[in-house]
C-alpha cells in the first residue's frame, strides 16, 4: 500500500495514529495507546445528535464527509476518496495516475460502514491459498506470477430491504408406470400450480460502482452484517473509497432480480410432491422498501502473469478471495486424456458386466 | 508431467489389451457332461466316427450358448407319438441345463410305418426357436433323410440351431430371408459342420467396436464432467442469482395455495412377447410335468 501519514493524532503523545484492521482500533505506535474511532467525533454540519439517523438515503441528500479529499482517475474516471494524508497514486480499476480534484468537496456520506478486519499479513496467506489445489495453474505461475499492487478499498453499496409479495404459477407433473403381459404405461398427470404469498428480505446487496465488477462483488458475499456500524471516516486511514456512480435506481433491477429467483425458488418448495416443476410466470411486489447507502471493505489485487493483468478481489471482512486464474491448455488436455483413459476403462468394465448379466 | 504421462500410457494399455472379454461370451449353467451322448442312435445309422463328429460339435454348441443340444436316431418310437417320445427321452434321460432344463432335441424315427422328424424343445430353447425356424430346419432336413443322408441332416441341423440360437439369444429374433437360409445350408462351413461361420464373426466384430465407442463416449463424457469441475475452481467471480442468504427467517408466508388437476395421458409401449415370433409349435405339457414346444413332419 502507499505511504501513509493517518489525520489522527494520538490524544497522549501526538504522534500519528494507525488503524490495526485486527483488532479494529486506531494505534500509536509511539506510546501504545488505543482508541475507539468513536473517541475521534467529527463536527457534522447542523446535527450534533451522537444517535445516528439510519433513516433511508434520499438521492437528493448532499451532505458531504468533511477531511475527505477526491482523486480523479485521468483513464477511466475513477473517484476515488480518502482522508487527508493519504496518498493516492493508483487507480485501484485501472493502474492509472490519479489526479487529485481540489474542486470536488468529498463522498456523499454513507448510513453506515464495515471496516477491514483483515490486514495485510493474512492477505498474503490468502492469496497463497488461492493457489492451492488448482491443478490446472501454468507450471511456472507460482514463481513467475508478480502482485503488483494491493489495494484495500471501501467500495459503496446500496443495500436493500423489502418485503417481496406476490404470486408464482408453475407447471407440475406427476408420472406413474405400470405394466401387464402385453404392454408397459406411462401415466402423466399434468397439475397448474398457483402460489401466493410474501417473505421479507434485509440488506440485498448491490454495489454502486460502474467499474466494480459485478461478478467479483456479487463473489465475496456474504458480509456479516452484525459488523455494519456507524459511519466514521476514521476508518478510512490508509484505505481508499469509491464513490458511487451507479445510483438507487440503476442498482434496483440488479437487486428485483435475484429477490425475485428466491422467490420462485420459496415457493416452489412447497410444491415438492411433484415429479417435475416448471416456473409459467408470476408477479411481484416490492413493498415496504428501503434503502441504505454503505461502504463495504474489498482488497482488489493486481496480478501479473505471462504479460497479462489478473485481479482478485478479497473480502476485506472474512477474507474470501475470488477472481481468475490462468487456465494451462497443456495441464488441461493432459488431464482430459488421463481421465478419458480411466473414465473408458471403467465404463469398459460396467459394460461388460451388464451385458453379461442381462444377456 | 512425467507422472501424468506414465498414468495415461498405463492405462491405455490396460483399455486396448482386452481388459475385458468377449462381451457376447454367454455361460452356461452347467458344462454338457461328456458322459452322456448328445447324438445317440439306436441302429448303425452313422458310423462311429460320424457319430463322435457331430457329438463333439453338440457339445461345443451347448457349452457355447448354455442350452443342451440332443440327437437321436431311433428304430421306433414304443408305440408313443413322436412328440411324447421326444419329450419324455429329454425330460428322463437328464438332458437340460439349469432349473429349467434348457435345451433342443431333435428325435428322427426309422419305424417303416411312422418315419418322421420331431423337434422338441424346452426351458429357454421354447423362446428362442421361431415357428419359421422349425420350418426352415424340418424343410432341409427332409430332403436328406428321405435320401438316407443321416449325417449331412444330422450336421445341417446342428449347424442352423447354432445360428438360430445366436439370433435368439444375441439379435432378439430374425426372419430368415431365402438368400440367407441359402447362404448357411451351402457354404463350405456346412458341409464341413463347423460352427464358426463367417456371419457370426462379422458380428462378434460389430459387437466389439459398439463396445468400444460406448465405452469411450462414456470415458470423453466422464473427462469433460471432471475438467469442467476443475475449470470452475479457476473461475471463481459468479454472477449471483438468488438472494437466499438475504431471506429474514420466519417471514415466510403462503397465505394461498392452489393445486388444479388440468388433464392427464397414459403412453403405453408393446412389449417384447417372452413366447417370441411364436416360439416353438406350440407349447404342451409333457407326462413329466413340464412345458416343451416342439413340432415336426414326415418323411
Amino acid at each position: 500500500m502507499s505511504d501513509i501519514t493517518n489525520s489522527y493524532k494520538c490524544k497522549a503523545c501526538g504522534a500519528p495514529l494507525r488503524w490495526d484492521a485486527e483488532q479494529e482500533i486506531l494505534v500509536c505506535d509511539h506510546c501504545d495507546s488505543k482508541y475507539s474511532p468513536d473517541a475521534f467525533e467529527i463536527e457534522e454540519k447542523g446535527d450534533k445528535d451522537a444517535n445516528f439517523d439510519w433513516s433511508d438515503f434520499k438521492e437528493g441528500d448532499r451532505e458531504t464527509i468533511d477531511n475527505t479529499k477526491t482523486y480523479k482517475c485521468s483513464n477511466c474516471g475513477a473517484e476515488i476518496v480518502t482522508d487527508m494524508t493519504t496518498v493516492a497514486s493508483k487507480c485501484p480499476y485501472c493502474d492509472n495516475v490519479l489526479v487529485m480534484e481540489p474542486e470536488l468537496k468529498g463522498a456523499l456520506k454513507p448510513n453506515a460502514i464495515i471496516p477491514f478486519t483483515v490486514d495485510h499479513k493474512e492477505l498474503l496467506e490468502i492469496v497463497k491459498g488461492f493457489y492451492k489445489g488448482k491443478h490446472l495453474l501454468p507450471g511456472n505461475f507460482l514463481d513467475e506470477s508478480k502482485i503488483m499492487e494491493i489495494q484495500g478499498i471501501y467500495v459503496p453499496f446500496w443495500l436493500f430491504d423489502t418485503l417481496a409479495d406476490g404470486y408464482m404459477q408453475y407447471h407440475g407433473t406427476k408420472t406413474r408406470s405400470w405394466s401387464d403381459k402385453k404392454y408397459d404405461y406411462v401415466e402423466t398427470k399434468y397439475y397448474d400450480v398457483y402460489r401466493e404469498g410474501s417473505m421479507r428480505f434485509s440488506k440485498v446487496p448491490v454495489d454502486g460502482s460502474v467499474k466494480m465488477d459485478n461478478a467479483l462483488m456479487d463473489s465475496i458475499e456474504p458480509y456479516d452484517y452484525s459488523k455494519l456500524i456507524d459511519f466514521n471516516p476514521a476508518y478510512f486511514s490508509g484505505f481508499l473509497a469509491d464513490r458511487f456512480d451507479e445510483g438507487v435506481k440503476d442498482s434496483l433491477p440488479r437487486a428485483t432480480r435475484r429477490i425475485r429467483q428466491s422467490v420462485s425458488d420459496e415457493f416452489s418448495k412447497t410444491a415438492t410432491q411433484y415429479d417435475s416443476l416448471t416456473e409459467k410466470g408470476g408477479s411481484l411486489k416490492m413493498l415496504d422498501t428501503s434503502v441504505k447507502y454503505a461502504l463495504l471493505p474489498v482488497y482488489l489485487i493486481h496480478s501479473a502473469y505471462g504479460g497479462k493483468d489478473y485481479h482478485y478481489a478479497v473480502n476485506g471482512q472474512t477474507g474470501k478471495i475470488v477472481g481468475n486464474l490462468p487456465i494451462s491448455k497443456v495441464k488441461q488436455a493432459l488431464y482430459f486424456l488421463a481421465f478419458t483413459a480411466g473414465g473408458t476403462f471403467v465404463s469398459s468394465i460396467i459394460l461388460a458386466v451388464a451385458a453379461v448379466l442381462l444377456l | 508431467m512425467k507422472k501424468i504421462f506414465m498414468i495415461i500410457a498405463v492405462t491405455f494399455c490396460i483399455v486396448f489389451t482386452g481388459a475385458a472379454n468377449s462381451v457376447y461370451a454367454m455361460p452356461g449353467d452347467t458344462v454338457a457332461d461328456e458322459n452322456i451322448w448328445r447324438v445317440y442312435q439306436q441302429s448303425e445309422y452313422l458310423t462311429t466316427e460320424e457319430q463322435n463328429e457331430l457329438n463333439e460339435m453338440a457339445v461345443s454348441i451347448a457349452d457355447t450358448y448354455g442350452i443342451d443340444v440332443v440327437v437321436w436316431i431311433v428304430d421306433d418310437c414304443e408305440g408313443k407319438s413322436h412328440m411324447d417320445y421326444a419329450d419324455d427321452a429329454f425330460d428322463y434321460e437328464g438332458y437340460g441345463y439349469g432349473e429349467n432344463h434348457d435345451g433342443v432335441m431333435l428325435l428322427i424315427c426309422m419305424d417303416p410305418d411312422c418315419r418322421g422328424m420331431w423337434i422338441s424343445t424346452c426351458g429357454g430353447a421354447y423362446d428362442l426357436y421361431y415357428n419359421r425356424d422349425m420350418d426352415i430346419i424340418e424343410g432341409y432336413l427332409i430332403d436328406d433323410l428321405r435320401a438316407g443322408a443321416y449325417a449331412e441332416a444330422v450336421r445341417l441341423y446342428l449347424t442352423l440351431t447354432d445360428t438360430f440360437l445366436y439370433d435368439g439369444l444375441y439379435e432378439g429374433g430374425h426372419v430368415w430371408n431365402q438368400e440367407e437360409i441359402d447362404r448357411y445350408t451351402s457354404g463350405s462351413d456346412y458341409q464341413s459342420g463347423n460352427p464358426d461361420d463367417d456371419y457370426g464373426e462379422d458380428v462378434n466384430y460389430v459387437v466389439m467396436i459398439i463396445w468400444a465407442v460406448l465405452s469411450l463416449a462414456c470415458g470423453i463424457g466422464l473427462a469433460c464432467l471432471f475438467i469442467h469441475g476443475m475449470r470452475s475452481k479457476m473461475r471463481t467471480g459468479v454472477i449471483a442469482g438468488e438472494a437466499g442468504e438475504y431471506l429474514v427467517s420466519g417471514t415466510f408466508k403462503v397465505r394461498d395455495r392452489r393445486d388444479k388437476f388440468l388433464y392427464s395421458n397414459v403412453s403405453k409401449t408393446k412389449r417384447e412377447s417372452s413366447s417370441g415370433g411364436g416360439g416353438g409349435h406350440g407349447g404342451h405339457i409333457s407326462s413329466s410335468g413340464r412345458s416343451h414346444g416342439g413340432g415336426g413332419r414326415s418323411f
